[in-house]
């Protein structure tokens, strides 16, 4: 269903724009009333002269007049291109309308077939997938603590540093990026408001994260430390926010 | 949990007090290496290098070069090479500043330019020059201060990815990330680099040899007339002798331009003034002189069409003159600047990859004068041999497997796109599906429908209807995209200038800049575009007296010069006569002196003067802050930006408001708009960058901001520096003619006579932000945007786009997306940094040499 859905929209798109193109050039079968004054455009109208030149029959910035008319729709001329608008005259509106219903209904069943798989992967998967977010803010908030516990007993700023630099590079290549794949499950549960707050603790944390291993990278070890410290109520602040 | 006491051995001090210095919001933390005297000092010189370069860069070939990757790695050879001390925090500051000096230059030279190409002359002595820059300062303040807020909803809620600035983050992170990711980055800007040199370096120039002559038009590096006007010249060296009407040229030349300093010395002096005018005119009447003369080829060229006369520029008959009068050797005039012909260093066009022979089809009847008998498909130089597909900067793909001319399937060779292409990743293919739509459907359907003008090859649809269609369709697309992401995402937005506003009540100060030193900051900045503004709407905006003809500036201008207003309008009228009858004019002789000059009244033409400026001032800021989240969102997503598209819109906007005549208003407010969208994409890169660093925001935010002023300025000098240069060489200030064509002023010059003559397609406009819109309903509310921007932008960079992100999904496959991340995305911030600094040396060297 959902990629019907997108199919529709690439196909509703695709006839938009087409339609679109069609708004300033109007047809010469038009009534002489709802063409007479407007101005051209683009060169109108072509004739190969002998010598293999090809000249417009009418130029640009040139006003439609009945001679001007007359002239084209002699030369078999179907379309002129001109700088006024005017929905009478435009010949696709209704190929507009048809795409705008079908981005309409296309969006509609994208958004409702979205939250349906969602629901329905919320519902099967339930805390063991391995993708849960849950799960996985659950692994962040553990690596930090983990951390910042092991991080007194080690020997020398050397090894904590490398410590930092190894568990949460590991965070930053994978965790993080695994949890913010599960946006659309997160917006699905906490709703747009809901999912900022988390993302807003989670980003602190985040930072925070980041910072250590920069410090840790840098051999700034008293820093590192610091930051770790700061992580650790921030990844309980974002688990709670996730209701966990 | 650790240990509440905070013991960590023998190495380290307590946690606890240290925790409680972590909280510190000063802009200068002692502890760990990140605002220094010496990331700033490094930031502004690096940051005004690379303005001065990219600005003569951008106003040659139309685009401008993102600063940050350079910086980032210049910041590791200086502050972690030489000085030994740069921490990643520290080097992360520095390139912030110096992206942020470097900035804005791109925002004034898509805009400023203009007003020199519709005739108006700014130089240090105008106030107009320093309301620009003034009003450009403002813009960068601006830009930053309005998107700062959305800090938290685009980069911790939504998540965008920033492609450059996350290779920038990348990059320094690469001494921490372990020899095997440094080497990967290195290896990426080595390829980058041999990548990219071919595309590049045939920008170096020299003197081609005589004997060359011939291989150049061959490989069609120069073209026969440019072979026959270096043989003429040849031949003039040879015989120390160049025809009279040239040295005549060149010394009535040299008499303007020393009557014009000595003017410049004693402007008021009316003698002097008088004789600038007859030296002037005296040019003038030696050209029309030349109009009809030509000059014969050499012998041995017997065969080539004669030259004309006005095919040698200025600087040629000034040389010759000197030469003549014994001031200079002969031999000096073989140089490119006279015309001699220029070689280049190898490219990728020296391969010499053309296109299969096809005779003239008994269908191609060509004009007279054509000696090519190939057919048009394989020769559209008509230069009787087949053309290339492989450029210096371009692989026609179209082309070489014979796909119908309407259909364009170009390639740019351009490593950054390919690196920003694979950092972005499958996002990234909604852009390409933008493009395949535009350039693969719609134009040969609107072609194939006879929707474009009759006269028109198929080879030259794709250009009319870029211009005609996708343009104006793709930045309605984004318009309404960006507006339903707003829209749509307006929970989020909420929430996150909520926490900034309670992070700034809190104890201790939040890590960002809070909201009052941001409604400060956008007070001032506001306040400052409102002056320019209500300046620049009182003056005249006329050069030419519309009732007299007389002009009203340079040689010619009279003594006295009234000012009147007019709907809106102030109107320059020479002397007390033309003021006069002015005065006896009724409305609509008043009218038609409007109409006469070709400029309407604007929709706020009714009203008081300053309340006007203010209401342009305001809607010009509110249109900032919207443009500059559509620019940081595309930027956010895909590494690309419109910011041509948004300044031809903002100059659209001022001249709806203010009237089509006020385009020295409507150039001031698009530059201030253009300065400022820019800053603010950089503005969330850099936060970007530092996000993924670990940097305080609040820090980055400080600097940013106080450095950024600095770019416009910079900027603004080094154009008048161009200008002033163009007017000694060639006596144009900048544009076609010169070596600084501005194609990007061009484009807006052809926006503003296009509204001037009514010209504008707000339909389409209209159209494409429904669709935009309605797109953003779906699947996310960001893939109007990026459709509208694939519709917007050239197709060959897509393209070349496109294939880093297919590169990314398949690596991703096949390798797995953390080894993708963790190999690919280094490698790619190798190519996209790799690009950028082999183009500012190759730039350097060209404004060095220039």
């Amino acid at each position: 269903m959902k990629n019907l859905a997108f199919l529709l929209i690439a196909v509703c798109l695709t006839l938009g724009v087409i339609a679109a193109t069609t708004a300033y050039v109007p047809r010469l079968s038009l009534p002489d009333e709802q063409l007479l004054g407007l101005t051209i455009n683009a060169a109108a109208g072509m004739e190969d002269r002998d010598d293999g030149r090809r000249v417009a029959i009418i130029t640009d910035e040139t006003k439609i007049t009945p001679e001007v008319l007359a002239t084209l729709r002699e030369a078999g001329v179907q379309r002129v291109r001109v700088k006024e608008f005017s929905f009478a005259r435009w010949s696709h509106w209704w190929l507009m309308l048809i795409a705008v219903g079908g981005l309409t209904v296309g969006a509609v069943v994208v958004r409702t077939s979205t939250r349906r798989e969602i629901e329905t992967a919320m519902a099967e998967d339930g805390e063991k997938d391995s993708l849960n977010p849950v799960a996985m803010m659950e692994m962040i908030r553990e690596t930090i603590h983990s951390l910042d516990a092991s991080l007194p007993t080690m020997a020398d700023d050397e090894s904590r540093n490398a410590a930092i630099v190894e568990q949460f590079g590991e965070v930053q290549a994978t965790m993080v990026p695994a949890f913010v794949e599960a946006r659309p499950r997160l917006i699905a549960k906490l709703g747009l408001g809901g999912f900022a707050e988390l993302m807003d603790r989670f980003a602190a944390m985040e930072r925070q994260v980041n910072r250590a291993w920069s410090a840790a990278a840098d051999g700034v070890t008293e820093e590192a430390l610091i930051c770790v410290r700061a992580a650790a109520p921030l990844a309980d602040e974002a688990a709670a926010k996730l209701g966990t | 949990m650790a240990d509440p006491n905070g013991g960590y051995g023998a190495n380290t001090g307590p946690v606890e007090p240290a925790l409680n210095g972590a909280r510190s919001t000063g802009l200068f933390q002692t502890r760990y290496r990140e605002v220094t005297l010496s990331a700033i000092v490094f930031g502004v010189i690096v940051g005004a290098i690379m303005n001065a370069a990219i600005t003569y860069a951008g106003l040659k070939i139309g685009f401008t070069i993102v600063g940050s990757a350079i910086a980032a790695v210049l910041g590791f050879g200086v502050l972690r090479g030489l000085l030994r001390r740069g921490s990643i925090l520290e080097v992360n500051i520095g390139q912030t500043i110096a992206s942020a000096v470097n900035t804005p230059n791109s925002g004034v030279i898509f805009t400023v330019p203009v007003l020199f190409l519709l005739g108006y002359s700014l130089g240090v002595e105008t106030a107009d020059f320093w309301l620009i820059t003034l009003a450009c300062m403002a813009g960068a303040i601006l830009g930053g201060a309005f998107i700062i807020p959305l800090r938290k909803q685009m980069i911790d809620i939504d998540r965008l990815r920033f492609p450059s600035a996350t290779g920038v983050a990348v990059i320094l992170k690469s001494p921490g990330a372990g020899a095997a990711k440094a080497l990967v980055l290195v290896a990426g800007i080595v390829l980058s680099m041999l990548l990219f040199a071919p595309a590049g370096l045939p920008a170096l120039t020299y003197a081609a040899n005589l004997d060359n002559l011939d291989r150049l038009v061959e490989r069609e590096r120069i073209t026969k007339t440019d072979a026959v006007r270096t043989r003429i010249i040849a031949s003039w060296i040879e015989q120390e002798q160049a025809p009279d009407w040239l040295v005549e040229r060149g010394r009535a030349l040299t008499e303007l331009n020393r009557l014009r300093d000595e003017r410049s010395e004693n402007p008021k002096d009316e003698i002097l003034r008088a004789r600038v005018r007859e030296a002037d005119a005296r040019v003038e009447a030696l050209r029309a002189l030349e109009a009809g003369l030509t000059v014969p080829p050499p012998p041995g060229m017997e065969h080539a069409r004669p030259l004309e006369a006005t095919g040698f520029n200025d600087d040629m008959a000034r040389a010759a003159a000197q030469a003549a009068a014994g001031e200079r050797t002969w031999d000096r005039l073989r140089s490119t600047r006279f015309g001699w012909a220029a070689d280049r260093l190898p490219g990728y066009k020296d391969l010499q990859l053309r296109l299969s022979s096809e005779p003239l089809g008994a269908d191609e009847v060509m004009p007279p004068g054509d000696e090519s008998d190939l057919s048009l498909r394989v020769d559209r130089a008509r230069d009787g041999n087949p053309d290339l597909w492989v450029t210096d900067n371009q692989i026609n793909v179209g082309r070489r497997i014979g796909l119908p001319d309407q259909i364009e399937l170009i390639f740019a060779i351009a490593p950054f796109a390919l690196g920003a292409g694979f950092i972005t990743g499958r996002a990234g293919l909604m852009v390409l599906a933008g493009g395949v739509l535009a350039y693969f459907i719609l134009n040969p359907v609107v072609y194939a429908m006879g929707w474009v003008p009759e006269t028109l090859r198929a080879h030259e649809a794709p250009d009319y209807a870029f211009f005609a269609f996708n343009r104006p369709l793709g930045i309605g697309l984004l318009l309404g995209g960006a507006m339903m992401g707003v829209l749509v995402s307006l929970p989020a937005i909420r929430e996150a200038i909520k926490s900034v506003a309670m992070a700034g009540r809190t104890k201790g100060g939040s890590d960002e800049l809070g909201i009052k030193v941001l409604v400060v900051a956008v007070l001032a900045a506001l306040a400052l575009l409102f002056v320019a503004a209500d300046f620049v709407g009182n003056k005249p905006i006329n050069t030419v007296c519309p009732l007299t003809e007389v002009k009203l500036v340079g040689d010619d201008a009279p003594g006295v010069i009234h000012t009147v207003s007019y709907k809106g309008y102030g109107l320059a009228l020479a002397g007390d006569e033309a003021l006069a009858q002015w005065e006896g004019f009724n409305g609509e002789q008043r009218d038609g002196v409007l109409d006469k000059m070709g400029v309407r009244p604007g929709w706020l033409a009714g009203l008081n003067p300053h309340l006007r400026a203010l209401i342009i001032a305001l809607v010009g800021a509110a249109w900032i802050w919207f443009a500059g989240i559509i620019i940081a969102q595309c930027t956010g997503m895909t590494d690309w930006s419109p910011i041509s598209g948004m300044a031809l819109l903002t100059v659209v906007l001022v001249m709806l408001l203010a009237g089509t005549g006020a385009v020295l208003g409507a150039v001031l407010i698009g530059a201030a708009l253009c300065v400022a969208i820019t800053c603010a994409a950089d503005m969330m890169a850099d936060l970007k960058t530092g996000y993924l660093v670990g940097s305080q925001p609040k820090r980055q935010q400080i600097v940013e901001l106080i450095a950024t002023g600095a770019g416009p300025l910079i900027c603004m000098m080094t154009l008048l520096l161009i200008v002033s240069v163009n007017m000694k060489s060639v006596g144009i200030p900048i544009g076609p003619g010169t070596e600084t064509v501005a194609p990007q002023a061009q484009a807006l010059q052809a926006v503003i006579t296009g509204v001037q003559g009514g010209e504008m397609p707000y339909a389409l406009y209209g159209f494409g932000a429904l669709l935009g819109a309605l797109l953003g309903m779906g699947a996310f509310a960001g893939l109007g945007v990026l459709v509208g921007l694939s519709i917007y932008l050239p197709f060959y960079y897509i393209a070349t786009y496109g294939i880093g992100c297919v590169i990314n999904i398949a690596v991703t496959k096949v390798k797995g997306r953390r080894w993708s991340e963790e190999w690919g995305v280094p490698f790619a911030a190798g190519l996209i940094v790799g690009e950028a600094i082999l183009a500012l040396l190759i730039n350097v060297t060209v404004l060095l040499r220039g």
